[in-house]
């Protein structure tokens, strides 16, 4: 007698891969804030002892073949795990602290390239980006609605909604969600980051920064798919 | 019945000649390293190797692209509709509306029918081949439409117009005069991955 095959439901075995998909897309988001923050006791443990570079790795490891840019990334900010925690604030200092050549981590610096006014521009899009948090029941810190690790800590919190969607099962609020985070790459992140990164790179002897730029940037262009604008 | 277009390969008659692939590639301005249909060895590991110790060696091939799958879960995530599912079956992908998330590539059962095109697409002739009117994009994902620029042709996709041994075989399974019902009642046949329930439209006669 022959045993009949054991048929599964083929979107539930799908909500289960991209539950843990949007779980490690989230864990990126959120490791890409605590980079951008200022250094802290938590970033030089998680570069010390190596979480920062496993975190990472895992939760990338789903890109296959594409993750092997990120791995070199990873390899250069590895480079810098026996940072003290003062050479990290003075790096974070010298590159996105109070000096004249400081360079900007937030949107707003950056409107100048799409609008003829750039500080009444900079009020409206604050207020945009306070309403969007606001949608999702969030509110950042008055004064940094358009700063970077605000915006990825955003983006993070979108990913965790999705892995609590798939999970659930429901697929159509996973996928408007996904839509989500693509616009906000669209409308926001995916339209200053890739110069940010590129100031970086440019004006920094190496240092975590330059590597966690590069890593952010390599990122984005994937998350963000066709379309990314590449300054260099 | 409902229309169900689906394909059938004879693996007694494929050679694994790729006559099928390099038509596929020509009729769709494929991008190099880009590739909707491929034949695969069962044998050793490589192409055209076969297993087991001389004299008894043991070499198959299965030609593999997208299955057009009943249940997709490809089109069941998409989160930018790039990828559907026709009346008739045929799960399409647009590049156009492609995101790049690359969600179908991760929940599909099959592996390697999918492409996730490069950031920079080459072409190793000047011009463009072939009738498909599709532009490729970077950073999107292809795969195999069953040649649904053919179809509203009246054409029949490229790989089954092509193969030399008339290995394949493609038509409505919900006609029960049609060539491919036919061959599925006579011939014993299987589908790839069964267990995963998403009943894939490619059938291979054994």
């Amino acid at each position: 007698m022959l045993n009949p095959v054991s048929v599964s439901d083929p979107f539930q075995n799908a909500f289960g891969i991209l539950t843990q998909v949007a779980r490690d897309r989230g864990r990126v988001y959120r490791w890409l804030a605590l980079g951008f923050y200022a250094p802290d006791n938590e970033l030089v443990t998680a570069l010390q002892e190596g979480t920062l570079k496993g975190e990472l790795t895992q939760a990338t490891a789903w890109l296959g073949m594409d993750q092997r840019p990120l791995l070199d990334s990873l390899d250069e900010m590895n480079a810098h795990a026996t940072a003290s925690l003062p050479e990290l604030q003075d790096a974070y200092e010298a590159l996105f602290g109070k000096s004249v050549s400081r360079i900007a981590a937030r949107e707003s610096a950056y409107l100048w390239r799409s609008v003829t006014h750039p500080a009444d521009a900079a009020g409206e899009l604050n207020q945009a980006l306070v309403n969007l948090y606001g949608q999702y029941g969030l509110k950042p810190q008055a004064g940094a609605e358009d700063s970077l690790p605000v915006q990825l800590e955003f983006l993070a919190y979108l990913c965790q909604l999705e892995t609590q969607a798939w999970q659930a099962g429901t697929s159509s609020t996973a996928r408007e969600l996904r839509r989500q985070e693509r616009a906000f790459l669209t409308d926001h992140l995916g339209r200053w980051l890739p110069e940010f990164c590129q100031r970086v790179e440019e004006r920094a002897l190496p240092s975590f920064y330059t590597a966690v730029s590069a890593f952010a940037f390599r990122w984005t262009k994937l998350e963000y798919g066709p379309g990314y604008s590449s300054l260099s | 019945m409902t229309k169900r277009l689906v394909m059938v390969i004879d693996l007694q008659a494929c050679t694994g000649c790729n006559t099928c692939s390099v038509a596929c590639k020509q009729e769709n301005n494929l991008p190099d390293g880009v590739w909707w249909t491929q034949v695969v060895t069962l044998g050793d590991n490589g192409n055209d190797s076969p297993a087991g110790e001389y004299p008894n060696l043991f070499m198959d091939y299965l030609p593999l692209g997208c299955q057009h799958c009943v249940n997709a879960p490809c089109v069941e995530v998409c989160p930018s509709g790039a990828t559907a599912q026709t009346e008739d079956g045929l799960v399409i992908q647009d590049p156009t509306q492609c995101g790049g998330c690359r969600y179908c590539m991760l929940v599909c059962p099959y592996t390697g029918v999918r492409v996730f095109a490069g950031e920079t697409l080459r072409y190793s002739l000047p011009f463009p081949t072939g009738d498909n009117p599709m532009i490729h994009r970077p950073f999107t994902v292809e795969k195999c439409n069953f040649c649904a620029h053919r179809l509203k042709r009246g054409l029949l996709p490229a790989c089954v117009d092509s193969c030399p041994m008339v290995a394949r075989t493609f038509g409505d399974l919900g006609d029960p005069n049609s060539e491919v019902s036919k061959l599925l009642r006579e011939r014993p046949h299987f589908q790839l991955l069964v267990e995963n329930g998403a009943d894939p439209s490619t059938f291979y006669l054994t």
